[in-house]
């Protein structure tokens, strides 16, 4: 599992993640997702390269998501793969962070 | 013919897991995703629910069956029937949600058929998909 970073121009943070996010996975970029969180407003988790995904990873992006909340701040989901919108969607995890398929509008979601 | 593999329930042993579902013969993209994400998700609570205090760690066997596709899985761990754990309350917010009950959620939305049984001093479950 591997994770990276983006500032866009419009001050949204883009949190890259690419790899397995099962429980090894999501224990290996754990504390440099929840800190950059905290640290940031408005937040995009690029989803594109995760292959897979489960509730030690889901944990991992609603913690995260709360984390920011408690700031003020904001996160969106965009671009999942087909497969892992649907552990997105049955977990319930949409209804706490939005989810978008273009940049334009998860970008519109983390400013709010 | 079912396949089995035998690991001890620890988190750093679930790689060999899902690694072992993804060369079964006779299943697609999808079926080795949930499958992976269900036994996954059952291991997980074994690795930190399974072990009784002071006890050795547990090892647990799964029986993968393709025509149809069930899983099977067997350990000596604390007694514990998966279908009782309580519910994930329906629409958090940020601000209330917790940390667990995912995995057995997503066990539940996946699998299409589970069932349990404690035989011999075992955990037996069973999960279907169609």
């Amino acid at each position: 599992m591997d994770i990276s970073f983006q500032q866009l121009a419009s001050g949204v943070t883009v949190i890259v993640l690419k790899g397995r996010m099962d429980v090894m996975g999501a224990m290996k970029i754990d504390v440099q997702f929840a800190a950059v969180s905290a640290a940031n407003r408005a937040v995009v988790v690029d989803l594109e390269g995760v292959e897979f995904l489960a509730s030690m990873g889901l944990r991992t992006l609603i913690m995260g998501a709360k984390s920011m909340h408690t700031k003020k701040g904001r996160m969106a989901l965009w671009r999942p793969q087909p497969i892992v919108e649907e552990v997105l969607v049955t977990s319930g995890t949409t209804t706490l962070i939005p989810l978008a398929h273009d940049m334009a509008a998860a970008e519109r979601l983390a400013l709010g | 013919m079912p396949q089995n593999t035998t690991l001890t329930a620890a988190f750093e042993e679930l790689p060999k897991l899902s690694a072992w579902v993804a060369v079964q013969a006779g299943l697609d993209e999808r079926q080795i995703f949930i499958v992976q994400l269900c036994l996954e998700e059952m291991a997980v609570n074994l690795v930190l629910h399974g072990r009784p205090v002071g006890g050795a760690p547990v090892r647990f066997t799964v029986t993968l069956e393709t025509k149809p596709l069930r899983v099977t899985l067997e350990d000596d761990g604390a007694a514990f029937d998966p279908r009782e754990a309580p519910p994930q309350p329906t629409s958090p917010t940020l601000k209330t949600v917790t940390a667990g009950g995912l995995g057995l959620k997503l066990v539940n939305n996946f699998a299409t058929h589970r069932s349990y049984q404690r035989v011999a001093g075992k955990n037996r479950s069973i999960l279907s998909f169609s």
